[in-house]
């Protein structure tokens, strides 16, 4: 009995052992990064790991569906039950039944998990072929930014208030940052099963570079629009020139109702002096003039309004 | 636990085993239900035999199990 239990032990111990081992080799296989597979990920493409895992995967899945039997002792168990004469011929008939039935369910549960080992390998590939073309990405997104450097140089050559040009170039400088750290993270880390999640955050990244790249754009457009204004010298003489004309315009304006109000005061003032029709008549004589003053000088300054936000 | 008590436990974990097919487990408590009516020490062999076996099976399945979980992580690192 003693015996029989030591050996029982050992025989599971040598189980342990193996299935340690196993899963040891099983483990360690897909992330075994080959010199093959590093020179793949170095040149760039990062399929090289996924393409190793599916190989092993598939070396290992085809080992044990064709060991299976042999390793859980399927075959030896029926012989032994066959073996049995002694047993009940229904009994021994269903007892190997039994023993097929479960050589049976650990194939199909191989070839499942081999399938979707199969599956996540094939996404995993998927993943890095939008990957591959995000990568694609960054360099369209540099160039912007290079762009746009330009653009700012511009605006600090037209000297613009200070916060413009900081501002422009801090954008500009963000952009690049965040393109750069998508070509960086993309070849290095990003790769396998996670992918699609760091794809989105690639994707946050570059639509805030080019965020920041289409405001540095509109300061830019900015700066186009207040160029022409100043480097147009003949545009902004004109300018000045028509401001001042409508500025002595008006003052004269106000000076003549200032006067005409006077006269105005005088006549209503000493209207007794001259008689009520005399007055009437004067008086409604001025009135028709102050008006049409009035409208002139509120013609004129409308115009210097309109001409001012030009 | 006389004989009978402990081939009626085997009978329940068996019919709790998720792992197994509805086929199989049917087959499995069949052959338990017979062995109950007659059991000779041959037929308690053959029983023996394919209970130590189904043993095996389940811990080589969650093993496999294993290996998967574990595949999934290593392409994933």
């Amino acid at each position: 009995m003693l015996l029989k239990l030591t050996l029982r032990n050992t025989k599971m111990k040598l189980l342990g052992v193996f299935i340690n081992k196993f899963m040891s080799e099983i483990s360690a296989a897909p992330v075994s990064v080959t010199p093959e597979a590093r020179a793949t990920r170095a040149g760039g493409a990062i399929g090289g790991v996924p393409e190793l895992a599916k190989f092993k995967l598939g070396e290992w899945f085809n080992t044990a569906k064709s060991e299976v039997a042999k390793r859980i002792g399927l075959t030896k168990a029926e012989a032994k039950i066959k073996g049995n004469e002694q047993a009940d011929p229904k009994i021994g008939e269903l007892g190997v039944k039994v023993v097929k039935g479960i050589g049976d369910l650990v194939e199909k549960r191989g070839t499942y998990l081999e399938k979707s080992a199969y599956d996540r390998s094939a996404r995993a590939t998927e993943h890095e072929t939008k990957l591959q073309a995000l990568r694609e990405k960054p360099v369209e997104a540099a160039k912007k930014a290079a762009e746009y450097d330009i653009a700012n140089t511009t605006l600090q050559m037209l000297d613009l208030p200070g916060q413009v040009g900081p501002a422009a170039l801090s954008r500009i400088e963000q952009a690049r940052e965040l393109a750069q750290k998508v070509i960086d993270t993309g070849s290095e880390k990003w790769h396998g099963f996670w992918a699609e999640r760091d794809n989105r955050v690639a994707e946050r990244d570059l639509n805030t570079a080019v965020k920041y790249g289409e405001g540095a754009k509109a300061v830019h457009e900015f700066a186009d629009r207040f160029e022409a204004i100043v480097g147009n010298k003949d545009r902004l003489g004109q300018l000045k020139e028509t401001k001042s004309t409508i500025q002595g315009e008006a003052d004269e304006t106000t000076a003549v109702k200032q006067k005409l109000a006077d006269q105005f005061r005088d006549v209503l003032t000493k209207g007794a002096d001259i008689g009520k029709g005399g007055a009437e008549q004067i008086k409604q004589q001025d009135v028709t003039d102050v008006k049409k003053q009035e409208q002139v000088l509120r013609e004129t300054l409308q115009g210097v309004a309109k001409t001012g936000t030009v | 636990m006389n004989l009978n008590d402990t081939l009626k436990n085997i009978s329940n974990i068996v019919e709790n085993d998720q792992n197994l097919t509805d086929e199989l487990r049917e087959d499995i408590l069949s052959l338990i239900a017979e062995v109950n009516v007659d059991p000779t020490p041959a037929n308690l062999r053959v029983l023996g035999t394919v209970l130590e076996k189904l043993k095996d099976t389940t811990k080589y399945l969650s093993a496999l199990k294993t290996f998967n979980t574990l595949n999934s992580e290593n392409i994933t690192a």
